[in-house]
């Protein structure tokens, strides 16, 4: 069949196009104009430089690796578990974890302070390791939506009883049947949720600057508030980041184990 | 039954209010092949998944060997099992499959290696040529061989098959279901096998349980399950069955009427008396379109419908409202029987199962 474009669809795209991309284009450019009457990198080789970046870059980089290992060690099994023996329970778990969503970060932080205050049973925020311990719970609970939907859409591509079942006939335990079964066939459905969770770590900034740690998003804010081309370069950086994650996402989503049906 | 290997003693499942199996019992011989043979929803997966280990009984006791196994786990139970989806592990090659219940249970790397060369070269698909292939590379039937042999390869006691040629197409079911018997036979492993194909359960089994309701039927050979069921529903469900309603005319002398014409079936009214109501089975293969010797009732009709299928020809017949279908074969020089026409039906009254 010979379906010809319409026009109308053309322009929609390309209006939308530059409803993306001309800001992206626009920050771009500026951010080449640090050094009067020439384009130039000098603005990115001051980012670079800086050792706040470094320090700040590094910190939320540590903090979105445990965030992942938090959110999978917390997602998989729970995803597995309702899919396999508690079902009904599905549209709850899916609310909850929506939760986050609905919720400004500003007053669960807030709920935070006061929980694990100093004055607290558990008083998280008095050393700098709780308090880093409360962040990496917080992001792990603002990723919770994208880190259930993806794990539960991997797991929906396989069939989790019967393979379950062929695992525990064999004689597997539940670690071998998690850790050799069920999660390599939806690691790459992990991975996605992984990076997305990698992406919203990076930029946070409201839980970071509230609780005081030097994460890479204050970072952000403080050099916004107070210089002019590289809050530019910054923020295409930071796009990149985030670009490449979801790249990467595509990249490997080629590489998830193939269904047997799917011949 | 001598050498019971395994034991199903008076085992009741029940979900909430419904009950799925009802005080089931079968002695299963060792190096047996046992079939379960029903309509959907009859119980047979269920009681197959409770000597699995996947439910748990609400009553009853299961036995292997000497040990009760009734609250053990499955990975407990040293028990193989092919499920009707394949289920081979998608991120596991061939090889790994059939090794993991090897490589769970702690078997040396070598010797698993050597157990799984040994299971693949049993099943016709060696591991030089299938051995790195994923599952997904595999069609349906190479793929349920493979399952089979990862179930056998950690030599488990029991093998338990749950409607395993289901999803297959009809010809690979026939060559798979005879390759499971034959690798069954060589092994002498005591197998249950779950089907609701009748062809597929008396071809293959040693003894059949025909399931109804969470209950077992009937149980024996094919041989017994064909020729003399025990009750209406495996008449029915086991094979082409006519039925006709007859009523004792004479107990004494076995006189049946049937349709207004009278039949003789001495010795076969179970103590039926005069003016009780009878159903009588009849097979296609037992009833001749005319007189043939040996068969001593007759019963005349009219010819209602006539299917050319080559080398037989089905006919039915109309009797007193009744419609009897029987097989001739077809004779090159004689014209098919006409629709339309008055005949007359003979059998053997010793083929006629009176029906309770």
């Amino acid at each position: 069949m010979n379906r010809k474009s319409s026009p109308w669809a053309w322009l929609a795209f390309f209006v939308g196009a530059a409803y993306f991309l001309l800001p992206l284009i626009a920050t771009f450019e500026f951010s080449l104009r640090m050094e009067r009457g020439v384009y130039s990198f000098k603005a990115y080789q001051v980012v670079f430089g800086d050792p706040r970046f470094q320090e700040t870059f590094l910190y939320s980089v540590t903090v979105a690796i445990f965030t992942i290992l938090l959110g999978v060690l917390l997602v998989v099994p729970t995803a597995y578990w309702i899919r396999l023996r508690l079902p009904q329970l599905r549209p709850f778990v899916e609310f909850v974890t929506l939760l986050p969503l609905v919720i400004p970060a500003i007053v669960i932080v807030f709920g935070y302070i006061r929980m694990y205050g100093s004055n607290s049973p558990l008083p998280l925020l008095a050393s700098t390791g709780g308090t880093n311990v409360l962040l990496v719970i917080g992001y792990a609970m603002l990723s919770l939506p994208y880190m259930y939907r993806a794990v539960d859409t991997g797991l929906r591509t396989i069939d989790v009883r019967t393979l379950t079942e062929a695992a525990q006939i064999l004689g597997a335990g539940w670690v071998t049947i998690i850790g050799r079964i069920i999660l390599p066939n939806v690691l790459i459905a992990v991975l996605s949720g992984a990076f997305l969770t990698f992406a919203i770590v990076i930029g946070e900034f409201t839980m970071a600057s509230l609780l005081n740690r030097p994460a890479f998003g204050p970072y952000l804010q403080l050099v916004g508030a107070n210089r002019a081309y590289e809050p530019a370069a910054l923020a295409v950086i930071s796009f990149i980041i985030t670009w490449g994650c979801m790249s990467v996402i595509q990249v490997l989503a080629r590489f998830a184990p193939r269904s047997p049906n799917s011949r | 039954m001598s050498d019971t290997f395994l034991s199903i003693k008076n085992i009741s499942k029940t979900f909430g209010s419904v009950t799925v199996v009802d005080d089931f019992n079968l002695d299963v011989a060792r190096g047996e092949f046992v079939s379960f043979l029903g309509p959907s929803g009859c119980g047979k997966t269920t009681v197959l998944r409770m000597v699995a280990g996947f439910e748990e009984p609400s009553a009853g006791q299961i036995v292997v060997g000497d040990k009760d196994v009734t609250r053990l786990k499955p990975n407990q139970r040293n028990v193989g099992m092919v499920f009707q989806a394949y289920a081979l592990f998608p991120n596991l090659t061939v090889a790994q499959n059939v090794a993991f219940g090897l490589k769970v249970g702690g078997v040396p790397k070598a010797e698993a290696d050597r157990r799984v060369g040994e299971m693949l070269e049993l099943i016709k698909l060696p591991v030089s040529e299938y051995g790195d292939r994923y599952p997904y590379q595999l069609s349906g039937g190479q793929q349920q061989r493979i399952a089979l042999a990862r179930a056998l390869a950690p030599k488990p006691k029991l093998l338990l098959l749950d409607e395993p040629l289901s999803a297959l197409d009809a010809k690979v079911r026939v060559s798979l279901r005879e390759e499971i018997r034959a690798i069954q036979k060589e092994l002498g492993i005591t197998t249950i096998f779950v089907t609701h194909d009748q062809e597929e359960a008396l071809s293959i089994s040693d003894r059949i349980a025909v399931m109804y309701g969470g209950k077992a039927e009937q149980v024996g050979t094919p041989f017994e399950i064909y020729n003399r069921p025990a009750t209406k529903f495996v008449a029915n469900f086991v094979g082409t069955l006519n039925v006709l309603e007859g009523t004792v005319a004479d107990a004494g002398s076995g006189k049946v009427r049937v349709a207004s014409q009278e039949l003789a079936l001495a010795g076969k009214l179970n103590g039926s008396k005069t003016g009780d109501t009878l159903s009588l089975a009849l097979r296609p293969e037992a009833i001749a379109l005319g007189a043939r010797p040996g068969n001593d009732s007759r019963l005349a009709g009219e010819i209602t419908d006539v299917h050319f299928l080559g080398s037989v020809i089905r006919v039915r017949i109309g009797v007193g409202g009744k419609q009897i279908s029987l097989d001739t074969f077809n004779n090159s020089s004689t014209p098919p029987p006409v629709v339309g026409d008055k005949a007359e039906i003979s059998f053997s009254s010793g083929d006629v199962l009176v029906l309770h």
